[in-house]
């Protein structure tokens, strides 16, 4: 079982690198061209071509904003619950499981194909 | 029966149990002595008076000052309200009522506040007004009665499992999935699951609170409850049982379906469950109730007096949620923004 405080550490390292990867996403920009249908021009042209979701870098930027700071938010208020209903005893086992019965048998296999573009 | 009370053999003063020093200790002289060694004084022959039968109240006569000392009918063990004396109805924990086991209290009132104080700190969404006057009504330091379960719980279940392989050639994705029965069985000994058997502590409270350390349980002497409020059991041991076996089953599975390693899909078929060599043994569990109010609703809060483990749901003030939202997702898009710019 990990320590009270390493489980903070991990939890406020996890908070961190989800609000790191969604602003990376933010940033990032998004292919809708394909490749194949580009038209080569004799001018250097960009290889990808960068479309935000919804039309607009701002409104992307705030939505994503949103949904971090909702996710930090509820972080908040789950500090302030802490009852929690014990439906395990695992720190009440003696010594782990004793397992006696352990079969896996072979019954059946499927196979599908599916064709690729 | 009379009650028993806690007088001290030198100076006659209130006698209590002292978490810190595992004794009984006076509160004026502050003469110490051990639990096994103190007998406890009778100065009051009287019986209980039942004086409504509907709420189960009952009323003593205090042996020190004569006070009456009001209980109900699971509680055992009082402070007179006159002059503070420190009594216990040894009735109420004989015979089917005797507990087998205690935990001592091992930490104090003071401490309980201290953590009390500590909880409420640093919680940015709790509303002022909540922790910034005193809403502790009244902490109390209780002996609550749980039943201890230990048992050896046998487990047999049937799974369907399956090993996804993917793979691709001349313009086909292929999907192979094997198909396997899945056989576990075996047994697991659980021991001393406590559940408390009181109606007025709500389970997931005092199921927060664990675990408690059981090698510091003693056998129980009624000398540890001076000091303390004590209830005995108002659930019998057969409704608990239900949950205990309920946490038995849900460990036992769980623990076998760990076993099964190597399949991307499992599937469960079948479970059967069979708990045999159960010993049910009986104590007392030492507990710091906090009961506050606020808005009209009433936030029970509850410290683990051996280890101090603090439990409790606080309220929300839904204004500070909703502006901290507004206000993390404007910095956090200045940010956005800001980084959009420069790279």
């Amino acid at each position: 079982m990990l320590k009270k405080n390493t489980k903070r550490i991990i939890a406020i390292i996890c908070v961190i690198c989800m609000i790191i990867g969604a602003i990376i996403a933010a940033l990032a920009p998004v292919v809708t061209a394909n490749a194949q249908d580009m038209i080569v021009q004799p001018v250097a042209v960009p290889v990808s071509t960068s479309v935000s979701i919804f039309g607009n870098d701002l409104l992307r930027s705030i939505v994503i904003s949103a949904i971090i700071a909702a996710i930090i938010v509820g972080v908040l208020i789950a500090q302030l619950k802490t009852v929690r209903k014990h439906n395990t005893a695992t720190e009440y086992s003696v010594s782990g499981i004793d397992l006696i019965l352990k079969k896996d048998y072979f019954i059946r296999k499927n196979s599908e194909k599916k064709k690729v573009r | 029966m009379a009650l028993y009370e806690y007088e001290c053999p030198a100076c006659g003063g209130i006698m209590q149990f002292n978490p810190k020093t595992q004794k009984l200790q006076c509160t004026y002289c502050d003469t110490e002595v051990n639990v096994h060694d103190y007998i406890a004084n009778h100065n009051s022959d009287d019986n209980a008076i039942p004086i409504n039968s509907a709420a189960n109240l009952y009323m003593y006569k205090c042996g020190s000052c004569g006070g009456e000392i009001l209980s109900t009918e699971v509680q055992g063990s009082m402070t007179c309200p006159f002059c503070g004396n420190n009594v216990v109805a040894p009735e109420k924990f004989a015979g089917e009522f005797c507990p087998d086991y205690i935990i001592p209290f091992k930490l104090t009132a003071e401490d309980a506040k201290d953590k009390y104080k500590q909880y409420m700190k640093h919680k940015w969404l709790l509303p002022k007004v909540f922790s910034s006057q005193a809403h502790i009504d009244e902490i109390k330091g209780v002996y609550v009665p749980f039943w201890l379960y230990s048992a050896t719980e046998q487990y047999k279940g049937r799974f369907e499992c399956a090993k996804i392989e993917k793979y691709s050639d001349s313009g086909y994705e292929h999907t192979d999935t094997s198909y396997y029965e899945v056989i576990r069985g075996g047994t697991e000994d659980f021991s001393r699951i406590p559940v408390d058997g009181s109606k007025e502590i709500p389970d997931n409270i005092s199921e927060s609170l664990e675990p408690y350390d059981t090698k510091e349980m003693v056998p129980f002497k009624i000398g540890y409850l001076a000091g303390f409020l004590a209830n005995h059991y108002d659930v019998d041991m057969n409704e608990d049982k239900i949950r205990a076996k309920k946490r038995m089953e849900n460990t036992i599975s769980n623990d076998f379906k760990a076993t099964i390693t190597g399949y991307d899909k499992c599937v469960i078929l079948k479970e059967q469950f069979n708990t045999k060599d159960i010993v049910v043994e009986h104590a007392l569990y030492p507990m710091y109730l906090l009961s506050t109010t606020w808005r009209g609703k009433r936030y029970l809060f509850a410290m683990n007096g051996q280890t101090g483990k603090f439990v409790g749901n606080l309220p929300v003030s839904i204004g500070k949620a909703i502006a901290t939202h507004l206000v993390l997702t404007a910095i956090l898009t200045v940010i956005v923004q800001l980084l959009h710019f420069l790279i």
